[in-house]
């Protein structure tokens, strides 16, 4: 069967990548202290010859089995690709603790090289997600990569890079900002639902009251977030300076304020279409039905178009929710907090394991939140979920 | 029972129904039939407040409608329609439910509700917790029926409740809703553009046109006496045999004596009196064949060894045939009379002479 082990084209891209990132001359960036230009490590340093061997076999392996679809070989393919992730990452760390015994001011970093392995080994786990249709299995795949990763990072094993550093310097700082993060957009996502699912039921069932609502929120999804704050800066500065209630709520023209509503009005767009489409969709008869057996349209909305809904709304809430934290990341610029406070720090100094330190935790929370939305809509889903 | 008063529909300027008046009676199984757009959704919704009539008034059972809450209203009808409108969330039990649970009933009246409509409608208690998706289209009418029945209302409204249904299919479910009226004497106001549907389930079957009703009658009345023009085309040339669906084989039946094969001939010979023909049985009943009356019979031989042989599934009619597949059988065999058989034993026979007769009457 030649044919069936012809490899797919995203896991020969995975690859490529792979194999450009082991063999790119600066694996690993080596700096004798922190504001130092670095020299280039490659990877022959930390992993050594017969490691990099292995673990281009295990990547040809890995592809060559693309197309193999033995039961749980996904789990399998994506079972080695964590594996060579965490022996890379924790032969670097390895490396930077003996450079940092010769030198405490040393610090070595992550660098293309490394990151392009990491992105090849993404690029694997998001082709066996994405073509994967169950919920549970897809939950598995996102387990077997990031569980692991989480390990290493959070028991110190790579304390001794320099993005671990950086995290040892801002510990305290980086724990208030991530509880930032997570309430800016978790917070904004709220208060979306809570406006958004009844403006989709209402303009549902009011056509005249649709097409407006959605004119209004399809043009500010068009406004650069930038802009956005920047618009709503003056009209919460003047309600501050007038209001003393307002004021000593915390709100101002810049901080979370405009931060959360910006966020809440991106989210709205989301949300309010999915409900509308939702509500749309179901059945006349099944309406028609309802009505003629006597429900209250309160009663229709609650056992009936609810329910029916649910899965398509909690997709709109999944599809703003990751929107949402993503754009959090730069609320730091009005002064709201979050991780952007480390990425345009490490931005202002040129300090990638910074910029780092502020990016890998937002892609985290993203793809948590992510499968979180994915196994809840699932569950909503129920027995009746063979419908289309 | 249902009373229409001189109720009319308008649509702006355009008039949907037009100052219909319908009287149906307790236990009555009315029709509304006419071409598409003439007004019987509308006059059906109407009767459940679906729809709210520009004039005139709607009683049932005496009580105007328009002095009821509609959605209390609506829990004591019956409502069925074609697109059926089950709700996918909810298993098939779940769904024969909603109503009785809209009144309140507890659990266990309702349990023991969903299972007796479950069999009324020959579902097996296994489909009690299926998904609607995992139904075929008769069998999610079937549940759609019971749904409608959940409550013990006295009217059930049916808008083309097997319009969407293949011939088998409907067939199966027109049977199964005669047998079930015939065991709850229900007020049923059904809509159909089907004549031969109409014909085969109605008592009264009202004719629209234009958003008016042409003729309110007994299928017999209508099919023997179209009121105009209009209604004699719309029922087609073939009323008269639209009418003998509406009769069955065991009304028109007639006593005979049949012989076994083992009798002697001499004994039975004087049986034939005028008829030409003696149906053969075995010793146990059973059809077998015939005797033709002829000289050449030998009166001490057996009944066996003259007879004509031939299969009961070809020649016999059973009980509930309707005259007009009797009628259709004498003319496929071409002949003048058939046997009639109920479980498997031959009790009587059928003449075209009958048929006909009964078709004029
Ligand atoms: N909501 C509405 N607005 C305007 N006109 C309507 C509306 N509903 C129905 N009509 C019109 O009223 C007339 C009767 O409609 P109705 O649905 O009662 O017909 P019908 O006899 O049930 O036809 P069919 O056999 O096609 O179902 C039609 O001419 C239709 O166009
Ligand atoms: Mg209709």
């Amino acid at each position: 069967m030649p044919e069936r082990i012809k490899p797919c084209g995203v896991d020969i891209l995975a690859c490529l990548f792979c194999f450009a990132g082991l063999f790119f001359p600066t694996f690993l960036l080596e700096k004798a202290n922190r504001l130092m230009p670095g020299d280039s490590v490659s990877a022959f340093y930390p992993l050594g010859v017969w490691s990099v061997i292995i673990i281009v076999a295990t990547f040809i392996l890995v592809l060559f089995s693309g197309k193999l679809n033995f039961a749980y070989g996904n789990v399998l393919r994506l079972s080695a690709v964590s594996t060579v992730l965490v022996y890379v990452t924790v032969s670097s760390a390895f490396f930077a603790s003996n450079v940092m015994e010769e030198s405490s001011y040393a610090r070595v970093s992550f660098s293309t090289g490394y990151w392009l392995l990491f992105l090849g080994c993404m690029l694997l786990y998001l082709q066996a997600y994405t073509t994967e249709k169950r919920q549970s299995i897809r939950f598995l795949y996102t387990s077997i990569i990031f569980i692991p990763l989480a390990v290493i990072v959070f028991s110190g094993f790579i304390d001794s890079m320099s993005v671990m550093q950086e995290y040892i310097n801002y510990a305290e700082r980086f724990k208030k900002e991530i509880v930032v993060h997570l309430m800016i957009s978790v917070g904004s996502i709220l208060l979306a639902c809570l406006a958004g699912v009844p403006l989709g039921i209402f303009s549902a069932k009011r056509d005249s009251a649709g097409s407006g609502i959605f004119d209004v929120l399809n043009i500010v999804q068009t406004i650069p977030s930038i802009a956005l704050f920047g618009l709503l800066m003056a009209p919460l500065a003047w309600l501050a300076t007038n209001s003393a209630m307002l004021k000593s709520a915390g709100i101002s023209g810049i901080g979370w304020a405009p931060a959360v509503i910006a966020l809440f009005l991106y989210s709205l767009l989301p949300i309010v279409r999915n409900t509308y489409e939702g509500v749309k969709n179901i059945d006349d008869g099944v309406r028609e039905a309802a009505r003629g057996m006597g429900m209250t349209s309160m009663y229709m909305l609650v056992k009936v178009e609810l329910p029916l809904t649910m899965p398509v709304i909690l997709n709109g809430i999944r599809v703003a929710l990751v929107q949402s934290i993503g754009n959090t990341a730069v609320v730091s610029l009005i002064g709201a907090g979050g991780m952007g406070i480390f990425i345009f720090q490490g931005l202002g100094q040129s300090a990638v394991p910074l910029i780092m330190l502020g990016t890998i935790p937002t892609i985290v929370l993203a793809v948590l939140a992510d499968s979180i939305m994915q196994l809840t809509i699932s569950l909503s889903k129920g027995a009746h979920n063979d419908r289309t | 029972m249902i009373e229409l008063k001189n109720v009319t529909k308008k649509y702006g300027e355009d008039t949907a129904v037009d100052g219909v008046s319908l009287k149906i009676d307790k236990g009555d199984f009315c029709v509304l039939i006419g071409p598409s757009g003439c007004g019987k959704s509308t006059t059906l919704k109407m009767i459940n407040r679906l729809i709210e009539p520009s004039g005139g008034e709607i009683f049932t059972d005496g009580l105007d409608v328009k002095k009821q809450k509609p959605e209390i209203l609506r829990r004591g009808i019956g409502y069925v329609i074609q697109s059926v409108g089950l709700f996918p969330h909810m298993s098939v039990s779940d769904n024969i439910a909603v109503v009785p649970r809209l009144l309140k009933w507890e659990n266990s009246r309702i349990d023991k509700q969903v299972n007796e409509l479950l069999s009324l409608v020959e579902l097996g208690s296994d489909y009690a917790d299926k998904y609607p998706h995992q139904l075929s289209g008769g069998e999610a009418q079937r549940v759609g029926v019971a749904r409608a029945l959940a409550a013990d209302a006295d009217i059930l409204l049916m808008d083309e409740p097997f319009g969407a249904l293949d011939p088998v299919t409907r067939e199966a479910l027109q049977k199964g809703l005669l047998r079930i009226q015939k065991k709850l004497k229900k007020t049923v106001v059904f809509v159909t553009h089907d004549i031969d549907e109409a014909v085969r389930l109605a008592t009264k079957i009202a004719i629209m046109k234009d958003g008016r009703v042409v003729q309110y009658d007994t299928p017999e009345n209508i099919l023997n006496n179209p009121a105009d023009k209009f209604t004699e085309e719309f029922i087609g040339i073939d009323r008269a045999l639209k009418n003998l669906t509406r009769m069955f084989v065991k009304d028109i039946s007639s006593k005979v004596s049949t012989v076994k094969e083992r009798d002697k001939i001499s004994d039975v010979i004087g049986l034939f009196c005028d008829k030409v023909y003696l149906w053969v049985t075995d010793e146990n009943g059973r059809f077998t064949g015939w005797l033709s009356k002829s000289a050449k019979l030998d009166g001490s031989a057996e009944v066996k060894d003259f007879m004509h042989r031939a299969s009961s599934e070809q020649y016999c009619l059973s009980t509930d045939t309707t005259l007009k597949d009797a009628l259709s059988k004498l003319v496929m065999n071409g002949v003048v009379v058939l046997p009639v058989s109920e479980d498997d034993l031959v009790i009587g026979e059928i003449s075209l002479q009958s048929i006909l007769e009964s078709g004029n009457g």
